[in-house]
């Protein structure tokens, strides 16, 4: 589904992302952790097409991002770690903004009130985003990913500002997807919600890949956090 | 406490000055004292512009024996000047202050918040009360010390009239502030509103300014009956005329007035303000209702965006949009004045073409019009949003362009057609009066466009920057001025020594702004594009 082969991207003559390669299959929750500044925005940008990059390649669906990203990014849904919504629409009018995009039609009806339902954003639909708290905002951007139905959600950060019950209910609606047949790829520093959610997990640590694997490889007997831990601690 | 208070917002209310809006780093020193040496400048322009229209009716009055009216008249415009100066800074210090929160959550009595909020609020309406009031108070002494009439306690009532009335206009500032945030909490259409209201200002503000003259004169020739009004029927305004020239009960009746009427609105207000503050920007809510959908293509779906970015905009719709309004007002004019405009049009056709002229009039008029100048910079953070979908990025820039032309092509045509019908010109100058304009709209869209790409500025915090400061609006709208100015130089040059018919040169210009035209969508096509995908 995702396919990151020798990802390099340097800022000035500093490489924020240093020889990185991912396999993502359908079906799979991939989390993707790693310190403050060690690369993991970048290299998610980069695989929604949001960053150019300086070597390697990424392929969603078996689509070069590079060569055909409009392609691409027809079958991959975002959400920033700090959603930027347009201030100057109402939640619903932003909603239909993404179903216009996306070419959907009447079908857009239900998934908007089925996730605003879900997510008890449905009264304040006609609220400009200018007033939604963070919290309103992040329910808005998972929202507006899901209606389309894309094969891929790449997520950074998704369940900072989130309440406990919309936590739980993403969560949820992670596992549908992948059990569809797509696939989620998101950063967390939340090692316990990694831990339970995802199938495999990849370390990054100063722009490298460290370690990853399935859960059970990676973590072995002892906790995710132990394992970053000494992981961090083996650069000190 | 209150030190650190005061200490914080004096800092606040140099912000301004000691910090670069766009970039959010401190100022050098050099641009510090530029900049005060540009606003000194700008003050005493404005100083003397008021100086002028006080010395106007200051010697007419004195002698007439009826100074205290002078000092009325003076009054009423230092209070309008202040009022009106400082209202909406009240409502955003008071009503609307980003650290209301901040400040209310700490040990701080509310008082102590609303006196330091008010004492910024003060030093704003003092500077512009003071822009009236100081060249006004000058003029008196000045006259007053020609006749050796000026007494100390005329001296020490002016300058303590100063101070007097900077409270004054704090405590009316204060409650209009208050109306204002009233008000724009019911609203449902706030940026029309805004548009609205501002465009009435300006319109006032035109009228009064191009018949200052003329409104001087009428205080003059009615000075007497006026003055015997307001003496006999309304005292504390012959107080407050009295007490400037020194009269020592007059000052201590207006002291008493304005203190009773300030420490009145400060004691409501302290009663009231942790309410008031954390009121904010509160809007009445509107119920969502689910309701049958309007679905629009990819191309309807990016338009649709813009005309929101711009409607919801009062500081879009105003610096970028003003043909919008101006096209229609002159269509308008034509009409109601076309013999007047015929009759003139065909006294000048010996020596300038009626469609050359009104084809300048039109392209200045709609670049006025320079919707697309900031548009990819008003993105800002929000970018990530256009970059990650799967639009072709050529697709979005035309959408900025369509709406661009589509907010400024409509009132152009409009007036094209109208001058036709009105102005003396032949079947090919009519249509080059048509066609001309439409491509210079289209070419200015453009430019603004490519401008913008060129000089991004993505990271403001205040729609404001980029809109009025960015390189691009600024490059737009003297780029076109500057267009127009060698295209007329051309034209004097072409007429004069090679006796070119005006149709013919409106031919060739045309001809050459459609090949700008195609050429810098070309660049938007290629180049325009990959930069967009970098920002």
């Amino acid at each position: 589904m995702l396919k990151i082969e020798h990802l390099t991207k340097k800022y000035d003559q500093k490489k924020a992302v240093d020889d990185l390669s991912l396999h993502i299959q359908p079906g799979e929750i991939y989390g993707f952790i790693g310190h403050n500044g060690a690369g993991k925005t970048t290299t998610i940008k980069a695989c929604t097409g949001i960053l150019q990059f300086d070597e390697g390649e990424i392929y969603i669906d078996g689509l070069s991002v590079k060569e055909n990203p409009l392609a691409c990014k027809r079958q991959i849904a975002y959400i920033p770690d700090n959603p930027d919504l347009y201030e100057y629409m109402t939640g619903i009018q932003y909603l239909n903004f993404i179903a216009d995009i996306f070419s959907m039609g009447t079908e857009r009806n239900e998934r908007i009130h089925r996730y605003a339902d879900a997510f008890e954003l449905t009264k304040d639909l006609a609220q400009p985003i200018s007033a939604y708290s963070h919290g309103m905002k992040q329910k808005l951007a998972v929202i507006a990913a899901w209606i389309h139905e894309p094969k891929l959600i790449i997520m950074d950060e998704p369940f900072v500002g989130l309440d406990p019950v919309a936590s739980h209910l993403l969560k949820q609606m992670m596992r549908e997807v992948c059990n569809h047949g797509g696939a989620i790829f998101f950063s967390t520093h939340v090692l316990e919600v990694a831990e339970k959610l995802c199938d495999k997990v990849a370390i990054i640590k100063e722009g490298r890949l460290i370690q990853s694997g399935t859960m059970e490889d990676v973590k072995g007997d002892t906790s995710l956090e132990s394992v970053f831990l000494e992981l961090e601690g083996e650069g000190c | 406490m209150l030190r650190a208070l005061l200490r914080k917002q004096w800092m606040e209310l140099n912000t301004w000055a000691l910090q670069n809006r766009k970039t959010g780093q401190n100022r050098g020193k050099g641009q510090i004292v530029g900049l005060m040496i540009l606003y000194v400048l700008l003050f005493l322009m404005l100083g003397g512009f008021f100086f002028f229209m006080a010395s106007m009716l200051c010697s007419t009055l004195v002698s007439l024996n009826l100074g205290w009216y002078y000092f009325f008249i003076i009054t009423c415009m230092a209070v309008l000047f202040g009022v009106f100066g400082s209202v909406f800074s009240t409502y955003s210090t008071l009503y609307t202050a980003k650290d209301n929160e901040l400040l209310l959550s700490m040990p701080i009595p509310p008082s102590y918040i609303l006196f330091v909020r008010l004492f910024g609020v003060w030093f704003w309406s003092l500077l512009y009360e003071a822009l009236v009031w100081v060249p006004g108070l000058i003029c008196y002494w000045m006259v007053m010390s020609a006749l050796n009439q000026l007494t100390v306690m005329a001296v020490i009532g002016g300058i303590l009239q100063l101070f007097l009335l900077s409270f004054f206009i704090l405590m009316l500032s204060c409650l209009l502030g208050y109306v204002v945030a009233k008000i724009s909490r019911l609203l449902k259409n706030r940026s029309f509103v805004t548009v609205f209201v501002s465009l009435v200002f300006f319109a006032a503000y035109y009228f009064f300014y191009s018949r200052s003259a003329q409104i001087l004169q009428q205080i003059l020739n009615s000075a007497a009956v006026m003055s015997a009004k307001i003496k006999g029927s309304a005292l504390p305004l012959y107080w407050v005329g009295r007490a400037s020239e020194g009269d020592w009960f007059s000052l201590l009746m207006v002291t008493v007035i304005v203190a009773v009427l300030f420490l009145g609105v400060c004691f409501v207000l302290s009663r009231s303000y942790i309410k008031l503050a954390s009121s904010g920007q509160q809007t009445v809510r509107k119920e969502y209702a689910a309701k049958g959908v309007k679905r629009r293509s990819v191309d309807g779906a990016l338009l649709y965006k813009e005309s929101r970015r711009f409607f919801t905009s009062p500081t879009y719709m105003l610096n970028c949009g003003l043909s919008i309004v101006f096209l229609p007002i002159l269509t308008v004019l034509a009409i109601v004045y076309a013999p007047m405009i015929y009759a003139m049009a065909d006294q000048i056709s010996a020596y300038c073409s009626p469609a050359l002229l009104a084809c300048g009039v039109l392209a200045m008029t709609a670049s006025m019009n320079d919707v697309s100048a900031p548009s990819v910079s008003l993105e800002g953070s929000a970018l990530w949003q256009l970059q990650v979908l799967p639009v072709d990025p050529y697709r979005i820039l035309l959408a900025k362009l369509k709406w661009h032309w589509l907010m400024t092509l409509p009132p152009t045509l409009l007036l094209s057609v109208c001058l036709v019908f009105v102005l003396p010109v032949s079947e090919l100058e009519a249509l080059m009066m048509i066609v001309f304009p439409s491509l210079f709209v289209l070419m200015i869209g453009e430019i603004g466009l490519v401008a913008n790409l060129k000089m991004p500025n993505l990271t403001w915090k205040n729609e404001i920057i980029p809109i009025k400061q960015g390189g691009s609006v600024l490059l737009t709208l003297f780029g076109a001025w500057g267009i127009l100015i060698m295209l007329a130089v051309l034209c004097v040059l072409a007429i004069m020594f090679l006796a070119v018919p005006a149709v013919i040169l409106l031919a060739v210009f045309s001809v050459l702004i459609g090949i700008v035209c195609l050429l810098l969508r070309s660049w938007l096509k290629d180049k325009g594009t990959k930069i967009w995908m970098s920002l």
